[in-house]
């Protein structure tokens, strides 16, 4: 058990510390501008907008609000809005906005509760645009996003482009953690993007080629991920997806633990189990580095992280269960036990090997979050003093938990949830 | 990243250096107690006052309590270390003849001082395979906190024939499982449980105590 415990330590260790540099390397290597597109559009394509909605009604009119208010010609815009067998008042107030911004192309379709990707297709299927945009209804894109994700299609094998997805609002703690994830996680996309090894095009503004949707028969329907999916689909056709800085879209981070764990579950065993059903990409040299290296990484890391997570409980589990059978040698007479006990701490007892081996992760984790708030041209400090602290101390604690919850799912066979 | 694993390995090669080191240091602080213990109880037998007695069974206790915390120490370092095995071997044996040592003195002395002391061998193995050694473990540690200076535990590792007074005391007391236990020369083998533990130790008390009352 120690054996494997050592031995899975060390592979993490190898592969963060291997890829930590790498991407700094790559970083260092290439301009910061050179992906992002500084021309105009010179016109102006039809784009269609689906805004899947489930029991929405908090945030449907603001999404509404935040796509009609988008610097973009009106009658270059097709909105719609698939209400899929929500309860709530969804559908009634897009109904009313649709009657109030009637200037606008915008339609409902209401359909029994299907999931996410259902929706999708529905949209695709009536989607007339040359380009295809899927909008979480909690989401709200800039006035300029959608000018400033366009210009990125400059060849004919990109088939996405993504934006950089900000936090709307940080009001607890929880969000202030999440708000500093999301902006190493687009930074870290943005290195994926230069080496081609992007493998998720999230909900909340992601622009496709229309017509790959429907050459690819759009998105799975039975998917936990259906985002991730169609970017694995993507990679495995050979288009390229291209990540900017830019252009901003906000949203809504889990504001309760329960919901930041549910939605996390679902993403890392979506994650899992679509990097499994596409292992052929894995160290197939034809997708070169997204082969290579990147689909790989994500999966071994999924893997060692339930096999880390697994050997921490058990090494918890374990000495807590003998300590309590040990007690009832000497008939749980704990006052006796504790009565002598001396606190005796020698400096000499701790693995300093594997402290080194952590600070070398931590400062390299360090500069990576100082380069992702660089790239993302915010500062550390603008959303409190302790959102970077808290990022650092709680973030894998969070993730620890939920990759218990996922190692706990997969044990007991509990793999399709959302 | 090559330098890194470098400067990890030197890191855990250094580390263990110090802890042999200090272990030494300890070793010799301990040798020097030792010595001065004996000299103590010669003088206490020479003169034939044993007024001098209690003084002398107090620094008494506290050496073995130390020599004990060493051992588990060492035990620690062992199992955390991959670098320097036999200097750690080395220690071990140097530890082991201290412990006889001292059993030795504290049985010379028992009657001078007439003290009323129970001596406890405790035979273990650092095997995972002895699962009861950690229970065994736990109800001698209580036992101890208990009787505090009344008992001297001392605890052998069973498996470590590097040092020949192991393979000796074995055969002596008939060790052929652990954990075993030999309370004053009666052989307890296998699993021992506080309550028979209690009962053969108060047995060779020659006073009564409460703590045989529980």
């Amino acid at each position: 058990m120690v054996l494997i415990s050592e031995i899975a330590i060390w592979i993490a260790f190898v592969i963060a510390s291997y890829f930590l540099i790498f991407w700094l390397l790559v970083l260092l290597d290439e301009d910061p501008n050179k992906h992002t597109v500084k021309k105009k559009l010179k016109h102006f394509p039809l784009t269609t907008i689906v805004i899947p909605a489930f029991n929405e009604e908090e945030s449907i009119v603001d999404t509404l609000q935040s796509v009609t208010n988008m610097d973009y010609p009106k009658k270059k815009l097709q909105v719609i809005v698939v209400n899929d067998g929500s309860s709530d008042n969804t559908k009634s107030l897009t109904e009313k906005y649709i009657s109030s911004h009637k200037d606008y192309n915008i339609e409902l379709i209401t359909q029994e509760n299907k999931g996410k990707g259902a929706a999708l297709n529905a949209g695709i299927r009536k989607a007339k645009g040359e380009f295809f945009v899927c909008l979480d209804a909690d989401s709200e894109p800039r006035k300029n996003t959608l000018k400033l994700l366009l210009p990125n299609f400059d060849a004919p094998d990109i088939a996405t482009v993504l934006p950089l997805m900000k936090l709307k609002e940080t009001t607890n703690f929880l969000q202030k953690v999440q708000w500093s994830e999301y902006l190493i996680n687009f930074f870290y996309k943005k290195l994926m993007a230069i080496l081609d090894c992007v493998h998720v095009s999230p909900g909340p503004f992601s622009v496709y080629r229309t017509s790959v949707l429907k050459k690819l028969k759009g998105f799975d329907e039975h998917n936990l991920t259906e985002d991730l999916e169609i970017t694995l689909r993507l990679q495995k056709n050979n288009y390229r997806i291209v990540q900017t800085l830019d252009a901003e879209v906000l949203t809504k981070a889990p504001k309760k633990f329960s919901q930041f764990y549910s939605q996390r579950n679902r993403w890392y065993k979506g994650s899992l189990i679509n990097m499994f059903r596409y292992r052929k990409l894995m160290f197939n040299k034809k997708y070169e580095e997204f082969g290579m290296q990147h689909a790989p990484r994500v999966m071994s890391a999924g893997i060692l992280a339930l096999v880390l997570i697994t050997i921490t409980i058990l090494d918890l589990i374990k000495p807590a269960y003998k300590y309590i059978v040990s007690l009832y040698h000497i008939n749980f007479d704990i006052i006796t036990l504790i009565k002598g006990y001396t606190f005796d701490i020698s400096f000499l007892q701790f693995n300093y090997t594997n402290v080194f081996y952590a600070l070398v992760i931590f400062c390299l984790g360090l500069i990576i979050i100082y380069f992702a708030h660089i790239y993302t041209k915010e500062s550390w400090k603008s959303r409190g003093r302790l959102a970077v602290p808290a990022y650092l101390v709680l973030y894998s604690i969070l993730l620890t938990l939920v990759w218990m919850g996922i190692a706990f799912d997969f044990m007991r066979g509990r793999i399709q949830k959302w | 990243m090559f330098c890194f694993f470098i400067i990890g390995i030197l890191i855990g090669s250094q580390l263990t250096s110090e802890r042999v080191k200090f272990l030494q240091e300890s070793a010799t602080e301990q040798a020097i107690d030792f010595e001065s213990l004996q000299a103590q109880y010669l003088y206490v037998s020479f003169t034939n006052d044993n007024r001098s007695c209690a003084a002398v069974e107090q620094t008494f206790e506290a050496n073995v309590e130390q020599l004990e915390d060493t051992r588990k120490q060492l035990e620690e370092f062992i199992k955390s270390s991959q670098f320097n095995q036999e200097s750690y071997n080395q220690l071990k044996r140097r530890y082991i003849i201290s412990q006889v040592r001292y059993y030795l003195l504290a049985k010379s002395t028992q009657e001078i001082c007439e003290r009323d002391i129970v001596t406890l061998f405790y035979f273990f193995s650092e095997d995972s395979n002895c699962s009861d050694c950690t229970n065994q473990g736990t109800v001698l540690t209580y036992l101890k906190r208990l009787f505090k200076d009344k008992l001297l535990v001392f605890s052998f590792d069973g498996t470590f024939e590097e040092e020949p007074f192991i393979p000796i005391l074995k055969k002596v007391y008939n060790v052929t499982e652990f954990p075993t236990v030999i309370v004053e020369n009666q052989e307890l083998h296998g699993l021992q449980n506080r309550d028979t533990l209690l009962e053969e130790i108060c047995a060779h008390f020659k006073g009564e105590y409460p703590e045989c009352q529980i």
